[in-house]
């Protein structure tokens, strides 16, 4: 798989996967990934979201074990069964969330599992704290090794997280996004360190979405896309287009049917200088009467928190929302419901449905009162709206006073539409609709959702599905760090306009 | 969890029904006097004070909160009633305004614990003596006794006969009241989904703020309420008034079925367990068994009502065959 990079030396492998392959149960997480990392050179691991990055990191350092296939490191067969014995091995990865000990002080989090031992086995705190220091002081960090973790920036964390991995003999260093929560000064000091590591002989494998960071550091790329590699190359070889074609290259699936020239009328969801302080920022947008409106971006770029504002969970700090005519400010999901707006929330179940209750509880509990007469739920009512609503949304149950967690993914999220189109909305956010169900119901979802656009419901499609956003969408709107950074009409979004509009790096502050 | 869960509380209810006939045979034998009609309403007295704060708990329960404030609420219910008595205002005015103060104690909680998400369990904990704490400054050392009769009617008197205590009416009505409330009005619906799921809920357009202010205050309101039996039962208020008696409310509601964290029970259940835990106390009391023990097996039910859902799931997985097991993996 290697070619023949620019320079003139290439140094042997020190860290080679073989026809790596994971399955969780009945899905295949990883399938055949094999490349070669090098000692110093860095090597950029790019794909979408869900492409199968972070279960590779997790089979190379320990945290899962592959079902096929051989990690070799420095010439020999290895298996790693937990974190810590890869990193005595000289591997060891930086998360992107980094994963410290919050009370705990700065040298303790990075001699954590090796305190140095004094007199009677005791922690000896001096040779703790000068190691921490001298670690710190090789990623560039004068930070006080005795300060709590607690009060730490990110960017601050980051460096400690770093230092402890130096803190073993480090030949493979695994960085999984580590700038996404950096200012680009921070994430600049943070690759000053990464490029001086590489001088000194350490492979560096860096999983990024932003394209920039592949340019600037990486010597070699290895595409990963729905969990398979795709290729390896060194990094003189690839522009960008090349790489997002690489990343999002899949032919248009059959199952996400564009749907006919639809009918668009009014304003009916209108959106002006929306901000959430921190989240996001003046954003701008209209969703019209019959309209599928796509919304775009990476994971943590802020679309479902900008759906959560219109919802009423977190209530905005500028702007205005404009639902039918009617300024409102959002307050509650209460009022927004009552105002014709429904969310349809990414995390179905934790926040869309309430697990152990019936199907007809969950469907009614938004309207319980306009199915009450005094007060008092009308039963009899009740049940039968949820049969029909069961009936018209496809739920596969033997009854409606069935537990909603004894129901398949994709029939809890049919449960969950029917609930939040019984509140009867004008304008209907979906986030995520069709994420982790099962390919014939992500179908069945498609056609409702072009029906209930074409029947008149303004609709604004939040997905990182890439096919269906394009299928879905009339226009499509891409969220980047909190901004809206591009609109598309239907016929001018491609996969990779919308990929090269969501990864582009915004130089400002966040 | 599986459908049969809606199935298992019946057979709760069914096994306190069982229970509450084997301890009161058990009591029968202890004294010849046990199973006439006159003793049988007369012992039910003992419960119906802790009886109406276990409705109100009830309700706070099934959000998955807990109040332990209420037995100190009923202090400040019975010197705000010495005050109104001693001021000479008839009771007709004063009794609505002793259950108002209770509904406003109580909903000074719920504000606490809703709008301010502070644990319920630390800030009831708070207001358990901050409540008694303000009845005793307000209520005098020794006491108050003089109140007139009619003060007292609400807690002493009999009807039908003179066999059926009126508190006893008026608890009958407040369980009847409060099980309507919980398990044929929305806001019973309401409630429970704040107790299996409090994001859900609000993502469904719950005021999970209001639901549970309000269920706050009507606790705080039926401890008003207790505060007027209890002054008619005693005749006396102080600051000490059902000082203690919130361990007897806390088993009831657990014991009845209401699950600790929210969500789930019945009030039927509750009432239930209060006859039990009513005609147990009484047999103890009739067998001379002393108060410290009294507590003992008190304790001993709270805990069993606690682990009450860990064991019946045990049970149910001991008996049930792999059969089921596997119909209801494939979605029952």
């Amino acid at each position: 798989m290697p070619t023949v990079a620019a320079e003139p030396v290439i140094p042997a492998p020190i860290l080679l996967l073989r026809r790596i392959g994971k399955s969780f149960g009945p899905v295949r997480a990883l399938e055949d990934v094999s490349f070669d990392v090098r000692p110093g050179r860095v090597h950029g691991l790019v794909g979408e979201n869900g492409a199968g990055k972070s279960t590779l990191v997790k089979i190379i350092t320990g945290l899962e074990e592959a079902d096929e296939g051989e990690v070799i490191l420095a010439g020999r067969a290895v298996r790693f069964r937990t974190p810590i014995e890869a990193r005595n091995h000289g591997i060891a990865a930086v998360y992107q969330d980094p994963k410290l000990f919050p009370h705990l002080s700065i040298a303790e989090n990075i001699a954590m599992g090796a305190y140095p031992s004094g007199w009677f086995g005791t922690v000896d705190r001096r040779a703790m704290i000068d190691t921490a220091r001298e670690h710190l002081a090789r990623v560039g960090s004068d930070l006080d090794p005795k300060r709590t973790v607690a009060g730490l920036s990110v960017a601050e964390h980051q460096f400690v997280e770093i230092a402890r991995a130096l803190s073993s003999d480090v030949r493979v260093l695994i960085l999984d996004e580590p700038t996404s929560a950096l200012t680009p000064t921070e994430a600049e000091r943070l690759f000053a360190v990464v490029r001086s590591l590489r001088d000194r002989g350490t492979a560096i494998i860096l999983i990024t979405h932003r394209l920039e960071e592949i340019e600037a550091m990486c010597d070699d790329v290895t595409v990963l896309r729905d969990r398979r590699h795709v290729a390896t190359l060194p990094r003189a070889e690839v522009d960008r287009a090349k790489l997002v074609q690489l990343m999002v290259g899949r032919p248009l699936e059959a199952l996400f049917a564009r749907r006919e020239r639809p009918t668009i009328g009014e304003d009916v969801l209108r959106v002006e200088h929306l901000s959430l302080d921190g989240v996001f920022d003046d954003v701008s947008f209209s969703v019209r009467a019959g309209e599928i409106v796509g919304m775009g971006g990476l994971v943590g770029a802020g679309r479902s928190e900008i759906a959560q504002t219109l919802f009423g969970i977190t209530p905005p700090t500028a702007g205005r929302v404009v639902l039918k005519g009617v300024e409102v400010a959002p307050q509650s999901p209460k009022q927004m419901l009552a105002r014709g707006l429904a969310y349809l929330p990414e995390d179905r179940d934790r926040d869309g449905l309430i697990m152990p209750e019936t199907i007809t509880h969950n469907i009614t509990l938004p309207i319980l009162d306009s199915l009450s007469h005094w007060t008092v739920v009308d039963r009899a009512g009740e049940r039968r709206l949820a049969e029909s609503a069961s009936q018209t949304y496809r739920v596969l149950t033997p009854s409606v006073e069935t537990i909603v967690s004894a129901l398949s993914g994709g029939n809890r999220q049919k449960v969950a539409f029917a609930k939040w189109l019984a509140t009867e909305p004008v304008a209907l956010i979906l986030d995520e609709p069709t994420h982790g169900i099962d390919i014939g119901s992500k179908a069945q979802v498609h056609a409702m959702v072009a029906q209930l656009a074409d029947r008149g419901l303004a609709v604004l499609l939040i997905s990182s599905d890439l096919p269906e956003l394009l299928a879905m969408s009339d226009r499509i709107l891409v969220i980047a760090e909190g901004a809206l950074v591009a609109e598309f009409a239907r016929d001018e979004a491609t996969q990779e306009s919308v990929m090269m509009a969501a990864a582009r790096q915004r130089g400002g502050k966040r | 969890m599986s459908t049969s869960a809606k199935r298992q509380l019946p057979l709760w209810e069914m096994a306190l029904v069982v229970a509450i006939l084997a301890a009161g045979a058990w009591s029968s034998t202890l004294s010849p006097y046990y199973l006439s009609v006159d003793q049988l309403f007369g012992s039910t007295r003992a419960f119906i004070i802790p009886g109406l704060l276990a409705l109100g708990l009830a309700v706070v329960v099934s959000l998955g909160e807990i109040d332990i404030s209420l037995a100190s609420i009923i202090a400040v219910g019975t010197v705000a009633l010495s005050k109104l008595s001693a001021a000479g205002v008839p009771f007709a005015v004063a009794a609505p305004i002793v259950v108002a103060i209770g509904a406003l104690c109580g909903a000074f909680n719920g504000l606490l614990v809703a709008k301010w998400r502070l644990p319920s369990l630390a800030v009831t904990l708070g207001t358990m003596g901050a409540f008694r704490g303000l009845a005793f400054i307000a209520g005098s050392e020794v006491g108050y006794t003089d109140f007139d009769d009619v003060y007292l009617w609400l807690g002493s008197d009999y009807v039908f006969g003179g066999v059926v205590p009126v508190s006893l009416i008026l608890f009958a009505l407040a369980a009847a009241g409060v099980w309507f409330l919980m398990h044929r009005t929305g806001y019973g619906r309401r409630c429970f989904s704040i107790g299996l799921n409090p994001d859900a809920a609000w993502f469904a357009g719950v005021d999970v703020v209001g639901v549970k202010i309000r269920a706050y205050a009507l606790a705080g309101a039926l401890a008003g309420a207790a505060a007027l039996v209890w002054v008619g039962q005693y005749g006396s208020a102080r600051g000490d008034n059902a000082d203690g008696s919130i361990l007897f409310v806390v088993t009831a509601v657990v014991l009845g079925g209401m699950d600790i964290n929210g969500g789930r029970g019945t009030l039927s259940g509750v009432v239930l367990a209060l006859f039990l835990l009513g005609t147990i106390r009484n047999g103890l009391g009739l067998a001379n068994v002393g108060g410290p023990t009294q507590t003992v097996v008190l304790g001993g039910l709270l805990v069993a009502g606690v682990l009450r859902p860990a064991a019946a799931a045990a049970i149910a997985r001991l008996s049930r065959p792999a059969k089921t097991r596997e119909a209801r993996a494939q979605g029952e």
